[in-house]
């Protein structure tokens, strides 16, 4: 049987390896993670009550929404990364995510009188989380959309829409540490509208920035 | 189903052996791909109206793809869902280059084993056209491993510069052709 000759050079050109693209994820979300944490603590410091707030169970219940929402798109942002297209199917984990956001904003309804809502939705610092997620979430958005174009990304929106929830999750995370607000209403409120900023920044780059 | 499995099934211990540096395996997932390819790219671009591409163009392009994205395949999985998805973006890739907007669906390669489309000879001119628009020294090179079949360290030795130099010059020009067939509309 003949080959083709483009194998021969195919062939030989087979230790060049790029390495592989999980790996290349791990990498950047980590080392940009600690870079623009880093950063951000080093100009606005942790919470007031610092090392006291791991004894509080809102603040912990905080972080563990961020985390729900990261280790859902973990998988799906290494789908978007090839040349597989992202399919509803591949969101069942965001699913089950959102299905324990609505379990804590139902639980802060059930707990908090009604009188106290508003001050809970609106916090002390929604407008400092709202300028400032963003500028957290951008560099990160940054660093994937530059790996995500190094992938074979199917569907450039869409890639970049998951690329930009997934920051918006890692910023929310970075920056939930420092915020003291805690209410599960005050983090799908503000931090929402953040994500949904981030996303579709992400979906609007992605098509400029992921084709390939 | 079942002999479409154990293809898939040979095909993927291939690609992992390739991951670590297996260049014989490589050869054969290769091997393997190209009339699977073939029917693909023939198939795709007649049912869409667009026989008078050249198949075999849309061929090289897709298997350039395949291995400059190889580090995207995620080696639990099966390698010919991952192929079909590269074979898809290309083709319609190489559609819109030529000034076409078509959707080509990606569900019905997926019956496509292995039926050549009566062509089997060497495709060295359509290989020398291909890399036409490279420079000098990448299409030397680039050719001197695929149309000559010589090993780089042969290929090295008669262009009179070092074995290290030969692999980078083909990798920039295997890469530039990547670049040729991928970005430019």
């Amino acid at each position: 049987m003949h080959t083709h000759p483009l194998i021969g050079a195919l062939v030989e050109d087979l230790p060049s390896s790029p390495r592989r693209m999980s790996e290349q994820i791990r990498f950047r979300v980590g080392i940009s993670t600690v870079l623009v944490g880093s950063v951000f603590y080093g100009l606005y410091g942790l919470r007031g009550d610092g090392i006291a707030a791991l004894g509080d169970v809102r603040f912990l219940f905080k972080l563990s929404l961020l985390l729900a929402l990261i280790l859902a798109l973990w998988p799906v942002l290494h789908r978007a990364a090839g040349p597989i297209a992202v399919k509803p199917r591949d969101l069942r984990l965001l699913g089950w995510a959102a299905l324990y956001w609505l379990a804590m904003i139902g639980g802060e309804a059930m707990l908090l009188p009604r009188g106290e809502w508003n001050r809970a939705l609106m916090g002390e610092n929604g407008i400092f989380c709202l300028t400032v997620m963003p500028l957290i979430g951008l560099p990160l958005l940054a660093a994937m959309l530059v790996t995500l174009r190094g992938g074979a990304p199917e569907g450039a929106v869409a890639s970049g829409a998951v690329a930009g929830f997934f920051c918006a999750s890692v910023a929310g995370l970075i920056y939930a540490v420092h915020c003291p607000d805690d209410s599960p209403f005050f983090v799908v409120f503000w931090y929402g509208a953040v994500a949904i900023a981030l996303t579709v920044m992400g979906a609007l780059s992605g098509r400029l920035l992921l084709r390939w | 189903m079942d002999a479409l499995k154990g293809r898939d099934e040979q095909l993927s211990a291939w690609m992992r052996a390739a991951n670590r540096g297996d260049q014989d395996a490589y050869r054969s997932l290769l091997s393997a791909l190209l009339p699977i390819l073939r029917e693909i790219a023939v198939k795709s671009l007649a049912r869409v109206g667009a026989a008078t591409v050249d198949s075999e163009d849309v061929v090289q392009e897709i298997m350039l793809a395949i291995h400059m994205r190889r580090h995207t395949w995620d080696e639990s999985a099966m390698v010919m869902p991952w192929v079909y998805g590269i074979a898809r973006h290309k083709i319609i890739d190489a559609l819109r280059r030529r000034g076409r907007r078509l959707e080509v669906p990606l569900d019905e390669f997926e019956e496509i084993i292995e039926a050549p489309v009566g062509r089997e000879g060497l495709s060295e001119q359509e290989l020398v056209r291909f890399v036409h628009r490279l420079g000098d020294r990448q299409r030397t090179i680039v050719l001197a491993v695929s149309v000559e079949g010589l090993s780089i360290r042969d290929a090295a030795q008669r262009l009179g510069i070092s074995e290290g130099t030969a692999r980078v010059t083909l990798h920039r020009g295997l890469k530039t052709l990547a670049r040729i067939y991928g970005s430019e509309r």
